[in-house]
């Protein structure tokens, strides 16, 4: 997935892809084509699409004034915006000043690459965003209980989703709830 | 009788880190604490030159990127690395996606997280798994999401070694393209790991006893490698920590 990311962004129709070949995979996805290496036709070689996803949603800690992204290390969310066509970014914190560099453990988005930001204050939620939240292991056990059964995903969606009017309503239920280890 | 001084967790990270030789660049995956602490062992024990990469780790997770770390192991500078699998077989081929039919699953898994890769590019790879049953290791893999071999015609530098699991290792003979018996761990036997096993199992004429975790192993596993592992692994450092026989 992430070399068929990596031929999105770079404006290629698709991308060979070491491995996979003798997968089951290749059988279920009848988009993944073994062809002959061109330069060894002696072996063959997995062959999938670009991806190029029409809108990215994605999480940041901080943005600039120009849309310049401070993202955590360890994730391929900036490669995901550079595949993308329209890229959201929710954000923990709007810098006024413009951003120049980074720490340790952070990367840089340029703004080139976003097209919107919202501030969204613990938006990544129920997953962390490191360093300043961790993921909420009790509310995603309680969502992976809720969908295994329609109806219980039902009234999980209807709580978490429909209910609330904003996201500050949806941290104010969060707040609301017992605390878990 | 299993010998009560260790636990599974413990035998089977001690097995893991005797596998890692010094100067290699090891790697472990997402949810994998048990092959973490052996990579960490060994760098503390015998192979102090080897590099270690744990997934989802601040502390030993050098690149910026996931997609960093998968083009490190295309090229090759992988030497080892560690993969589960929801089923085994014979030949060494894994499943982590689905038991039953693909389409209507009994049980769908998270999938593979790059293993149709990994398990191709990665010099050696060696598979783990905490459960020794007939349903973990079957004659035929309900979905094949990485082959254990391939044929001349796919470009393919590496694959896998061996299985630990808490009764014995299997050793991958790549002549023969299966998975034969190596060794039982003490306390355990050749009929019950046969018993347990799902598919046909080689067992050479004399089987090995592993050894059992030294004093050494043990202190420096229950010791500084549990304390290097606690950022990475709360939940496993605590859960073994709480298991120490006394």
């Amino acid at each position: 997935m992430l070399m068929a990311l990596q031929a999105g962004a770079s404006g290629l129709t698709f991308t060979p892809v070491p491995g996979l070949l003798g997968s089951d995979l290749m059988t279920v996805r009848p988009d993944f084509r073994a062809i002959p290496d061109p330069y060894d036709p002696s072996v063959q070689v997995a062959v999938v699409p670009a991806i190029t996803p029409d809108v990215a949603l994605i999480h940041a800690l901080r943005a600039g004034p120009d849309g310049t992204l401070v993202l955590p290390t360890g994730n391929d969310t900036a490669l995901l915006a550079q595949a993308a066509r329209t890229v959201i970014a929710t954000v923990e914190a709007l810098d006024p000043e413009p951003i120049t560099h980074v720490a340790a453990g952070e990367q840089l988005l340029p703004g080139i690459y976003v097209d919107a930001v919202v501030l969204a204050p613990r938006g990544a939620h129920p997953l962390g965003c490191h360093p300043l939240y961790g993921d909420d292991a009790a509310h995603i056990r309680r969502y992976r209980e809720a969908a295994r059964e329609p109806a219980a995903f039902a009234t999980y969606l209807h709580a978490y989703v429909h209910a609330p009017a904003d996201h500050a309503a949806y941290l104010d239920l969060l707040g609301r709830e017992p605390a878990h280890a | 009788m299993p010998d009560s001084s260790f636990t599974p967790d413990e035998l089977m990270a001690v097995v893991i880190a005797r596998q890692v030789r010094d100067g290699e660049t090891v790697a472990t995956g997402a949810n994998s604490p048990v092959p973490a602490a052996g990579c960490l062992l060994a760098q503390r024990r015998h192979a102090p030159r080897a590099r270690v990469i744990i997934l989802g780790s601040r502390r030993h997770y050098p690149f910026a990127t996931g997609k960093e770390f998968f083009d490190f192991a295309q090229r090759g500078r992988l030497d080892l690395f560690f993969l589960g699998g929801i089923q085994i077989d014979a030949q060494a081929n894994i499943n982590l996606h689905v038991l039953g039919d693909y389409r209507h699953p009994v049980r769908r898994f998270p999938g593979a997280f790059g293993s149709g890769v990994l398990y191709h590019v990665v010099r050696r790879v060696i598979l783990f798994r905490a459960e020794h049953s007939r349903r973990v290791f079957v004659p035929r893999v309900d979905f094949v999401t990485s082959p254990g071999i391939s044929p001349g015609w796919v470009r393919r530098p590496g694959g896998p070694d061996a299985v630990i699991t808490p009764l014995a290792v299997l050793r991958f003979n790549r002549a023969l393209g299966r998975l034969e018996l190596a060794s039982v761990h003490p306390g355990h036997t050749v009929a019950e790991v046969v018993a347990n096993t799902g598919f046909e199992l080689p067992v050479p004429a004399e089987v090995d006893t592993t050894p059992p975790p030294s004093p050494e192993e043990l202190a420096l596993l229950r010791g500084p490698v549990l304390d290097e592992l606690a950022d990475t692994y709360p939940r496993f450092v605590a859960r073994v920590r709480a298991a120490v026989p006394s």
